[in-house]
């Protein structure tokens, strides 16, 4: 199924009442994006940046207040999540708490009325794939974080979606459970020729898991691309900022082709008309040189932190 | 000094202790020693009386059911801007005096649209404050679910039906348990208004109590009371063993019909608004348009005396179930020993749930082996009833309360005594007055309990029943006018309060 288009997609919130102005707040902005089959995308951005509002409005948890949504050319933009044949992965995983394990995944497959002994069999081989086929019968609140985690997974694949949407999927869990999940995850999608669009503020999650990133901010699509793409041509200050590291250097403009920040004379990536401009360097880029000359930048090391031998 | 402190405090807690079980407790229950060696025989009359009670309470929880947990879903669920008007309205049946709500719906069902008096119109009266329970005990539970669940489910291909059926009721289905013992006890004991609609031949059980009691036959009136204890012991019981269970395994799904039973939202709204707008809320309110082609306010004596003796009363229990009720919300909510204070909240339970008028039975027989005088045994017994009404909210009230927040006073050097006026008394305060107005509202209109005690003095509800008796309905009919301003009023300040909280 999939191939995602999104146009001119926008959501508008009433502002809350503690507000004075009964204004409305646009969480999501114009949106125009389309995503290809099988491939892993990030929605990428600060928090409040509306990536999650994108999603559940992909999802049809909420409904837009203008633009239309397609999945393989067919308009969806009005139907029930219920209909919309999809897997949706939550942030705090909502397991159901009365069910146990066995009846979590098959959840779906039971509401979608799919014909039990297949379904049986499938949610075996989910809960296997997913490693806690052993656990089938305990309760959501016996398993750690991220047993949950890997459930959760395996219910929302367990309805044969090709396409799984996750909402901030391994933002609940401490930092070593996670870099581990996110290859499990990158596998199974790789596996199983899903369509991935998972939604995160970690940014070296998303460099690391997609194929494709679509970076937010305010409501806006900043950048889509690659990691590579994007990390090594940001197309603006915030895109540099949030993807990876970056130390930006106020500049004056010399000419067309060269900046100069302290007595350094820089030469500059692009002819620019403009007087003054940042240059942003990757840290990779950066080399400490004890020896001051005149073409180099300089600068005082005040602490030095330290994160083991290389 | 601190170990005397401590003695303080357990002496306190001793007395209050103390006080529950033998003036609240012991009381309550008393007849139930009727049973030992006494004469157990059953009448046909007392029997059909059960029998019917029975029939009443459980057809009127399901009604209340079916209607009460859609409406209650509205309540908490839905985004349209009418939902406020029926939260504002939700509560009024429970605070007018149900006499005065008797009246009103005699007054609609049985004289505007002439249905005669019997099993009927019981239903019909008992229906309206019943469903204020399911409502608000339902959607107490509702508001306590992750709303992310529904998303889940919903995005797992369920239909709204099935979400509901799957999802929510095994969620809330403890808030549905205690909404329907709730309402089923409550229509189970409720009396006064009971007699207005009742007809000599379906009388319901607590009717039946009284007038025995008024005709003397004390052992066959300590039979029903003992009987009905019992029976609101077992449905207490049964609710407790249902809220255990937590896990759920569904296997089955009708697909096509729960897909079909989803849809038509608007229409299910719309028939609920109906149901609840004609069935509820207008025959509550009917008394207001009869006393305005009706108006007829007298002040005799009699009157007269029945207001101050039921404000006199209601304002006394208040105030003395407040001195014992704080420092026993304190004990079960923040007591050393969890068993000991489980214990006294599930003894509470039972005193809110045994029907009033056994209730009064059984205090009669124990007040009135002590030769107190009737003022003094009346007020005593609306103590009873009352007690656990103050003392629910306010232990809830301090449970939610962070401990943290206490040990941080006491961290910066406050007293205990201070920790408790400074922080914890103003925590808690809204709680302490919502308990207290639900408390002198139930004891302004009780009538149950009062008619089994008292034989000369009159309290403003059993006045009303009594002129409503003789047909002196424009006279009643402003008496309810009186206790229905003062309910509006409450009404309005408890609103007030719980915004606060």
């Amino acid at each position: 199924m999939p191939n995602i288009k999104l146009k001119n997609v926008t959501k508008k919130f009433r502002s809350i009442s503690g507000q004075k102005e009964n204004g409305t707040i646009t969480a999501v902005d114009n949106v125009n994006i389309e995503i290809k089959a099988h491939s892993y995308n990030t929605i990428l951005g600060p928090s409040g940046c509306g990536k999650t509002t994108l999603l559940r409005m992909i999802a049809g948890l909420e409904v837009l207040t203008n633009g239309k949504i397609f999945f393989n050319n067919q308009n969806v933009t009005n139907m029930p999540p219920e209909e919309k044949n999809i897997g949706f992965v939550f942030q705090h995983y909502s397991l159901f708490p009365h069910m146990d394990v066995w009846h979590n995944v098959g959840y779906g497959p039971l509401v979608r009325n799919f014909p039990k002994e297949k379904a049986d069999k499938f949610i075996y081989k989910i809960l296997k794939m997913v490693k806690l086929d052993d656990r089938s019968n305990a309760y959501p609140k016996e398993l750690s974080g991220g047993m949950k985690q890997r459930i959760a997974v395996a219910r929302a694949l367990a309805v044969r979606s090709k396409l799984l949407l996750l909402d901030e999927p391994l933002g609940a869990l401490d930092a070593r459970i996670g870099t581990a999940l996110r290859y499990e995850l990158m596998n199974l999608v790789k596996k199983y020729k899903l369509t991935a669009i998972h939604v995160t503020h970690d940014q070296e999650e998303a460099m690391t898991i997609s194929d494709n990133i679509i970076m937010m901010k305010r409501g806006k699509i900043v950048q889509t691309g690659s990691p590579k793409e994007i990390y090594r041509k940001p197309n603006s200050i915030f895109a540099a900022y949030f993807l990876g590291r970056c130390n930006f250097f106020r500049c004056n403009v010399v000419d067309k082709d060269h900046a100069r920040f302290q007595d350094a004379i820089i030469e500059i990536p692009k002819r620019t008309e403009k007087k003054r401009i940042v240059l942003g360097v990757r840290p990779e880029r950066v080399h400490i040189n004890s020896k001051v000359k005149e073409e180099n930048i300089q600068g005082t090391i005040e602490f030095i932190n330290f994160l083991g031998d290389r | 000094m601190f170990h005397l402190k401590k003695q303080f405090s357990n002496i306190i807690y001793a007395i209050t202790l103390l006080f529950f079980v033998c003036v609240i407790f012991l009381p309550a229950i008393y007849v139930l020693t009727y049973a030992v060696g006494g004469d157990f025989s059953v009448s046909e009359e007392l029997l059909k009386a059960l029998v019917i009670s029975f029939f009443i309470a459980f057809l009127v929880m399901i009604i209340d059911l079916v209607v009460g947990i859609p409406l209650a879903w509205v309540l908490v669920r839905s985004k349209s801007k009418y939902k406020i008007l029926l939260d504002n309205i939700v509560d009024f049946p429970l605070i007018v005096p149900t006499a005065a709500l008797g009246l009103s719906v005699f007054l609609f069902w049985g004289e505007f649209w002439q249905i005669g008096k019997g099993v009927t119109l019981i239903i019909l009266l008992h229906i309206i404050f019943t469903i204020p329970y399911v409502i608000r005990s339902v959607a107490a539970a509702i508001e306590q679910i992750d709303e992310t669940y529904n998303e889940a489910a919903s995005a797992l291909g369920a239909y709204p039906f099935t979400v509901f059926r799957t999802i929510d009721l095994p969620l809330f289905k403890d808030g549905v348990i205690v909404g329907s013992v709730l309402a089923f006890t409550r229509s189970l004991s409720e009396t006064g208004a009971t007699m207005m609609v009742a007809s000599a031949v379906s009388m319901t059980a607590p009717v039946f109590i009284v007038n025995l009691k008024h005709s003397g036959d004390i052992p066959q009136a300590a039979v029903a009371s003992i009987i009905l204890i019992v029976l609101s012991l077992v449905v207490l019981i049964i609710a407790k063993f249902l809220t255990r269970k937590r896990h759920f395994k569904f296997e089955v799904i009708y697909f096509d019909l729960e897909k079909r039973l989803s849809g038509w939202s608007r229409i299910k709204n719309c028939f609920l608004a109906l149901f609840f707008s004609i069935m509820v809320v207008i025959p509550t309110v009917y008394i207001i348009f009869y006393n305005f082609f009706n108006f007829n306010p007298v002040f005799n004596a009699v009157i007269l005396n029945s207001l101050l003796v039921s404000f006199g009363i209601a304002f006394f229990i208040t105030i003395a179930g407040l001195i014992f009720a704080i420092p026993m919300a304190y004990f079960i909510a923040r007591g050393k020993s969890k068993k000991l204070s489980a214990l006294f909240e599930n003894l509470h339970d039972i005193v809110l749930l045994v029907p009033t008028s056994a209730l009064g039975v059984s205090l009669a027989l124990f007040w009135g082996k002590l030769n107190f005088s009737e003022i003094f045994i009346l007020a005593l017994s609306h103590l009873s009833f009352t007690f656990p009404l103050l003392v629910k909210p306010i232990t809830a009230a301090i449970k939610n309360v962070d401990h943290e927040i206490e040990e941080a006073a006491a961290g910066l050097g406050a007293k205990r005594k201070k920790v408790l006026t400074s922080i914890l008394l103003p925590l808690v305060m809204p709680a302490i007055i919502a308990g207290s107005i639900m408390a002198f509202m139930r004891s302004l209109s009780e009538t149950g309990a009062t008619l089994a005690v008292s034989k000369d003095i009159k309290t403003v509800s059993i006045l009303i029943v009594d002129l409503v008796k003789n047909g002196q309905m424009p006279e009643a009919g402003f008496l309810c006018f009186i206790l229905f301003l003062i309910a509006s009023v409450f009404l309005i300040a408890l609103k007030k309060t719980k915004k606060e909280v």
